[in-house]
């Protein structure tokens, strides 16, 4: 499943709301890629989402690229932002794909009361939660989230991490750069240690390696415990 | 630091290209896709970059420009080509002097939009050129390319894209800005080409027949348009971005790529059918390269299999052809309800529907944030068409009904609706003597699209502030009689203005003024708290729509739960509230600080 991230051509598609940063987090590995020395093409769905509504954007990096978007299938990876949004993507997932989820549930149409059941595809093999909301919560960032996110990704892909940050300098003001630097690389070393990151402040753990085998075994216990302690409040 | 190689969008690419090809003024009405156009356009310093009014002034104010000697661009969505039709047509009759290209952005699967239209039939029914990019740099490379066959041929040309096409990013390898300033050329009068009475009519209509004979044999040499020998067992005839998907699904079939594809290149179509065993026909929407080829008497295979309704992509081009039948669009997981935009938390427009909602009447819509109003919870809007239809529809249906539906319609628009094309069916409206309410919600702003500027709040696309127009005495010299302003922040006063205009005979304006909260941020000085003792769970509160009101379970009730991430205190939930158990209270400046960096999110319950 690893190799279906780190072969090219790739195609992420990113998936969350309005106002989750969806479409700079595109733009940034997009212009890391094309700071790699490699071919890119990105296309948004963006029409009506204003705030809250669904956001997502596909990024497609390899050699020889021709549409800017893949449909039913035709995806490598997902990066989501939030879980049901995640969700809503997987017929777009590769069968060896991976789709790499950001556990935060913000029901679609909350004018409903909230539901406290999970549609069957959450089992799904091919997904790895990780608990950006919560950390960037702690760290008192939450708008980084994405940045979090796309260092979760970043861990993945053979993009050199200077290609990273120059992405990130390119694409960031002067004032957001540094909390969204440290956030970018706190994912990238969750991705590499779920366990060290859930408990604690990450800071520890060291820069991912390039090929990183999923860590899937004891995350969701501990993702319970976290969870409990924080009860109501995310945040 | 200057880089050649950059990852534009195509709406940036086509700025780019034009900037790079000296256009000197340039026009727009924003409208998804093609809003960035003009938003790039506006930070170069050499072009003029101007928001009209509506399509049809942008239209005529490129076509001015051109006129005098200058090279100018007008983009617009698709709908927005409706709007400007009729200078289309005629200009491709008066023929242009600086180059003059148009720039139109299409949306299949109606992203945002009212409808799914093609509209490469326009480049057919007005008889001017036309060029449709695949990508980015295709993009950038072709509006050049087009002011120079503006030129060439003295017509306008157009350029037309889709929403993939402009929000896409693919990589561009751009040039050098010019490094003289553009300039026109001056205005050259010429009665038989710039007046169009009947008899110069009729003889421009015959320069254009021939224009289009000349740009047909053009087109056969264009380097865009183009013969990509693979295998022949299969050849595809293809435009524009279903290009990409085509070479995607198909990489060993061969391809005839075409970019001017109108008028298309007869003899180059016929050389390619010459050289492949089938022909397949991939585009999107309508057959319009189909129907063409297949006039020229060559055998296709086309919209049997290729679906007619919403956007392509590589996947669903293939499994069509390999079912032999037009596939569904594909959605994410059905099981997973869609997450529908929403009206944001204290906008003015929860206080207008909330009171909308209690007065019982037809409500004619328009087109703006404000037509979420016809979804849950207020189901406020029976009618949606398209920009400025609302007073219109209002005043026919009031005619239709007669007497009884007096007092009993009411029509709602924007303020930069109300301006784009709203205004001359009041004039209307007060002229044929209805009886109709027209609610204006003036948010000072073009919210929809972005915040873009327009003649109601005076700010220009290159941001210089200008009075803006007075709407009340605007709507006072058409001559309406009855006009109040209401707060919309004030549901009882709101809908009791709007009771009196809907009981006043004669035609009744009401303007609910306050800014939209993207523009002007409401200072956070309280916010909605609840008293759970006082709370009988009627769901009074839920009715205003608010995404800051979530729901809970309060032992057995319903029980609103205000999301203090989001609440901004505009009282509309308290004001609602019978048992007074929602209730305003101050918030500490730490609060507010605290919210500078939170995201405001609606977060419920963990499902897993």
């Amino acid at each position: 499943m690893e190799d279906a991230v780190t072969n090219y051509p790739l195609t992420v598609l990113i998936a969350g709301m309005g106002g989750q940063g969806v479409v700079l987090a595109g733009d940034t590995l997009a212009e890391a890629a094309l700071l790699a020395g490699l071919n890119v093409k990105k296309s948004e769905i963006h029409g009506l989402s204003r705030r809250f509504g669904s956001v997502s954007c596909q990024v497609r990096i390899g050699r020889d690229l021709y549409s800017p978007l893949r449909g039913h299938g035709g995806v490598s990876t997902i990066l989501s932002f939030e879980g049901y949004e995640g969700l809503k993507h997987l017929p777009f997932l590769q069968t060896d794909g991976v789709a790499l989820m950001n556990r935060l549930w913000s029901k679609p149409g909350a004018l409903t009361p909230a539901e406290n059941t999970a549609p069957s595809c959450v089992h799904d093999k091919r997904i790895e939660w990780f608990e950006g909301t919560i950390l960037t919560h702690q760290a008192e960032c939450p708008r980084s989230l994405n940045f979090f996110m796309l260092g979760v990704l970043s861990a993945r892909l053979s993009i050199d991490a200077g290609a990273w940050h120059e992405a990130l300098e390119n694409l960031l003001s002067k004032r957001s750069l540094d909390v969204n630097r440290e956030m970018f690389s706190a994912g990238r070393r969750v991705a590499v240690a779920h366990v060290a990151a859930i408990n604690g402040r990450p800071a520890a753990a060291p820069l991912a390696p390039r090929l990183v085998p999923r860590p899937a075994h004891i995350k969701h216990r501990v993702v319970e415990q976290v969870v409990g302690t924080t009860a109501n409040g995310i945040g | 630091m200057s880089r050649s190689r950059l990852l534009l969008s195509g709406n940036q690419a086509v700025a780019r290209g034009a900037m790079e090809a000296g256009v000197m003024v340039a026009t727009s009405y924003p409208g998804t896709p093609c809003t960035e156009i003009l938003e790039t356009l506006s930070t170069y310093s050499s072009v003029q970059a101007m928001w009209s009014t509506n399509e049809k002034v942008a239209y005529e104010v490129a076509l001015g420009a051109a006129f005098a000697g200058a090279r100018a661009m007008v983009s617009m969505k698709h709908v927005g080509l409706n709007v400007a039709a009729d200078p289309l047509f005629s200009s491709v009759y008066t023929g242009i002097n600086g180059g003059l290209v148009v720039v139109v952005g299409d949306d299949p699967s109606a992203n945002s939009s009212q409808n799914e239209q093609d509209s490469r039939h326009y480049a057919r029914a007005a008889k001017l050129p036309m060029l449709e990019p695949s990508d980015s740099q295709e993009a950038y490379e072709l509006v050049k390319h087009a002011f120079e066959m503006s030129e060439r041929f003295d017509t306008p040309v157009l350029l037309r894209m889709t929403t993939r096409l402009c929000h896409s990013k693919t990589v561009v390898n751009i040039g050098p800005a010019p490094t003289e300033r553009p300039r026109a050329t001056g205005f050259v009068p010429d009665f038989d080409k710039f007046v169009l009475l009947p008899r110069q009519a009729i003889q421009r209509h015959a320069v254009i027949e021939n224009r289009l004979e000349a740009l047909a044999e053009f087109g056969e040499d264009s380097p865009y348009n183009r013969i990509e020998l693979r295998d022949r067992s299969l050849g595809i005839i293809t435009s524009g971005v279903p290009y990409c998907y085509a070479r995607e699904a198909f990489p060993h079939a061969s391809v005839l790529k075409l970019a001017q594809t109108f008028p298309l290149p007869a003899e180059l179509i016929r050389q390619f059918a010459s050289e492949v065993e089938r022909i397949l026909v991939i585009e999107e929407l309508d057959p319009f390269l189909e129907e063409q080829i297949r006039a020229l008497g060559i055998k296709v295979h086309g919209k049997e299999w290729i679906p007619r309704v919403g956007e392509l992509t590589p996947e669903r081009i293939l499994h069509s052809v390999e079912r032999l039948s037009p596939q569904p669009q594909e959605k994410g997981d059905s099981s997973i309800a869609a997450r529908a935009p929403r009206i944001c938390a204290g906008c003015q427009y929860l206080g207008v529907y909330t009171a909308i909602a209690r007065l019982g009447v037809r409500v004619t819509g328009d087109i703006g944030c404000y037509t979420l109003g016809s979804l849950e919870p207020w189901n406020a809007i029976d009618t949606v068409v398209c920009m400025g239809a609302s007073i219109g529809t209002a005043l026919g249906m009031e005619k239709a009904l007669g007497a009884e539906s007096h007092g009993k319609i009411l029509a709602i628009i924007g303020d930069g609706t109300l301006l784009h094309s709203g205004i001359t069916s009041l004039m209307d409206l007060v002229y044929n003597q209805g009886h109709c309410t027209v609610l204006i919600m003036d948010n000072s702003t073009t919210a929809m699209t972005g915040l873009q500027g327009h003649p109601g709040n005076g700010t220009t696309a290159k941001g210089l502030a200008g009075p803006g127009v007075n709407i009340e005495k605007l709507v006072e010299a058409i001559g309406v009689e009855w006009i109040r302003i209401a707060n919309p922040y004030d549901l009882e006063q709101t809908e009791s203005i709007l009771r009196e205009a809907l009981a006043h005979p004669g035609p009744s304006v009401v303007i609910s003024r306050a800014p939209c909260l993207l523009l002007k941020p409401k200072t956070l000085v309280q916010q909605a708290h609840l008293k759970e003792e006082a709370c009988t769970g009627c769901g009074d509160c839920f009715k205003v729509g608010c995404v800051a009101i979530e729901r809970q379970d309060l032992g057995g009730k319903i029980a609103p739960k205000i999301n203090l991430d989001l609440c901004v205190g505009c009282t509309l939930c308290v004001q609602m509230c019978p048992e007074e158990a929602l209730a305003p209270q101050a918030v500490t400046p730490e609060l507010v600080e605290i919210r500078q960096w939170k995201m405001p999110l609606p977060i419920t319950p963990l499902p897993y």
